[in-house]
């Protein structure tokens, strides 16, 4: 029963704490959930509590969810999920300084084939393996969908400084992919 | 044709790892009421450490901390050039009798000392000739001559006619004719309280050294010593040159101003206080204690941050001005306005949102001026390290 409740329905019951409206809110959103907080963060296991973390809040303030249209939800659930990530990065991250903060991108950009060529794994890899801050901007711009506005003031930067980030962020990722192209084409 | 990034997020949407059961447990037991597991703390207590090692770096600079060496024991010889001159005359004078009249003679009137040394050398070098070539002179003779010397009053003289200059001589030169004779400097009693962490660095205060001295000989409780008395110089109070600057204490209220991401203009005021030792020729050690207030104008790099700690490189300039000076006590001349060019590096432990406690361990170079008058810690090492510690207040910190 549980598994035809549309979104909406969904929320509704597990406003009223039914356990298994709860339950099956889980086996819908838990993996999609996990799997961007494995992008915001490193490690594993801190993804995992903070996927926990999201899903139980969510359900704690359902009632202050509103139905807007298909994917409402998730959409929901997952800003919960992306505050809190930049709320623990913010707290409790360092945040470096890196050393090539002039140097110029001249890596030229990756085509579609070679996109194509490259396993999600590979790519999930080289995110989680950026800086905090170039991690969570590339995540909130080129993912998530937030502008630069929203990711300064989320993460308390000025929005000169978020693009900046985001430019090294990129950089770091083209130069990771063409090193493995290269490595595939030897 | 598709932006690489786009590419990027389809693949990573398409991520749909099956999660273990035992998160759909933990799940369970969260929702039914179990508490979670305490969230591992994000700030180890080690990194409170970090400042408070800082800080205790600071006090332990901030003890005293001698700027010339401490001898230890000095032995300073008596000048012994007069009392040599003294003794001919002595033998000269020894057969006068009336020795109770020594007592007079000793009184402060009478043994008050000459212009200078070689005066009253020559005084006495001037007697000894008549002294030897009339051997049989009369007792009038010596009451002519003897006056000269110790110029003693004409009642005086008349008294002591048969009373021999036993009883104005003395070869003893007190005992504040040169330095002290024996001196025992005891390395500084200073200590610190490094109460609570990073406020020791704040609180530490400079405590005052301390120096023995050996009773000086004086002439009370001698012997009577044959021989004219050597009447003291006039002394003047002047500094023997011997001297101690203390570690200079800084501490101020800051303002950080941020410009860029990394970059942020402090400024503020900064109190130092300067505490130096001056020995005197008749009053021993004084203190003095030199209170400057400053601009410092700096541009800080941030190096790493988190919510916690700041750390972070800067350089820039400070002017500042003396505000009181005292020497021993007494107010004395100021310096004026001067610069040094300062190179600082920096943690800051943020207590709230926007305001932070600082310990800098800074190198200044004093810009040289002619406004600088006091002798400091300062004008010892132009080319100086110190360690600022204060409040900061953060603007713009979201």
């Amino acid at each position: 029963m549980y598994k035809e409740l549309d979104e909406q329905s969904l929320a509704r019951y597990c406003s009223q704490r039914d356990r298994k409206a709860e339950d099956e809110l889980y086996r819908r959103y838990a993996v999609r959930v996990n799997a961007l907080c494995r992008r915001y963060l490193r490690d594993e296991e801190e993804a995992k509590d903070l996927m926990l973390e999201t899903l139980n809040q969510a359900l704690d303030r359902i009632d202050t969810y509103k139905f807007t249209g298909k994917g409402s939800l998730y959409g929901w659930i997952s800003r919960i999920a992306i505050n809190k990530a930049i709320d623990q990065i913010r707290k409790q991250r360092w945040r470096t300084v890196p050393l090539d903060y002039w140097a110029r991108d001249n890596i030229p950009k990756p085509t579609e084939d070679e996109m194509e060529a490259i396993p999600k794994e590979k790519l999930r890899e080289w995110i989680s393996e950026l800086t905090d801050m170039r991690r969570a901007v590339f995540n909130m711009y080129c993912i998530d969908g937030y502008s630069h506005q929203e990711i300064a003031r989320m993460l308390g930067i000025t929005e000169t400084g978020s693009t900046s980030i985001l430019a090294k962020a990129r950089k770091q990722l083209k130069d990771k992919i063409k090193r493995y192209l290269k490595e595939q084409d030897q | 044709m598709r932006k690489w990034e786009d590419i990027v997020k389809d693949k990573m949407e398409e991520f749909d790892e099956t999660l273990p059961e035992s998160v759909f447990v933990e799940f369970h037991a969260m929702r039914n009421g179990a508490a979670p597991d305490p969230a591992p703390k994000r700030f180890p207590l080690e990194w409170a450490l970090v400042p408070a090692v800082a800080a205790g770096l600071a006090a332990v600079l901030l003890l005293r901390h001698p700027s010339t060496l401490d001898n230890g024991i000095q032995i300073i010889h008596q000048p012994v050039q007069p009392v040599a001159a003294v003794t001919d005359s002595v033998e000269v004078v020894e057969t006068i009798q009336d020795q109770p009249l020594i007592a007079q003679a000793s009184t402060p009137k009478v043994t008050r000392r000459p212009d200078s040394y070689p005066q009253k050398t020559e005084d006495i070098e001037m007697f000894e000739p008549e002294e030897e070539t009339s051997n049989a002179g009369t007792q009038e003779e010596k009451k002519q001559t003897v006056p000269k010397t110790v110029q003693t009053s004409e009642t005086k003289e008349e008294k002591t006619i048969d009373e021999p200059v036993v009883t104005t001589t003395s070869p003893f030169i007190p005992e504040s004719v040169g330095s002290k004779p024996v001196i025992m400097k005891v390395a500084p009693a200073a200590g610190v309280i490094a109460g609570g962490g990073l406020l020791a660095a704040i609180a530490t205060p400079l405590l005052s050294s301390g120096t023995f001295e050996d009773a000086a000989p004086t002439n009370q409780g001698e012997p009577p010593y044959g021989g004219i008395i050597m009447e003291p110089e006039p002394q003047k109070d002047e500094p023997t040159g011997s001297h101690t600057h203390c570690f200079p204490f800084k501490g101020g209220l800051s303002v950080g101003i941020p410009v860029a991401e990394r970059l942020k203009v402090t400024t503020g005021l900064e109190y130092t206080l300067y505490q130096s030792s001056f020995t005197y020729t008749l009053s021993g050690e004084k203190k003095q204690f030199a209170h400057y207030l400053g601009i410092p104008v700096r541009l800080d790099w941030t190096l790493a941050n988190n919510r916690w700690l700041d750390v972070y490189l800067g350089g820039g300039i400070e002017g500042d001005y003396c505000i009181g000076a005292t020497l021993a006590g007494e107010s004395i001349k100021r310096d004026g306005f001067s610069f040094s060019l300062l190179g600082a590096g920096g943690i800051q432990l943020n207590i709230t949102k926007n305001i932070g406690l600082y310990v800098e361990p800074e190198l200044s170079w004093t810009i040289p001026s002619e406004s600088r008058v006091l002798e400091t810690w300062r004008s010892e090492y132009p080319f100086m390290f110190s360690v600022a510690t204060g409040l900061r207040i953060n603007l713009g910190r979201k």
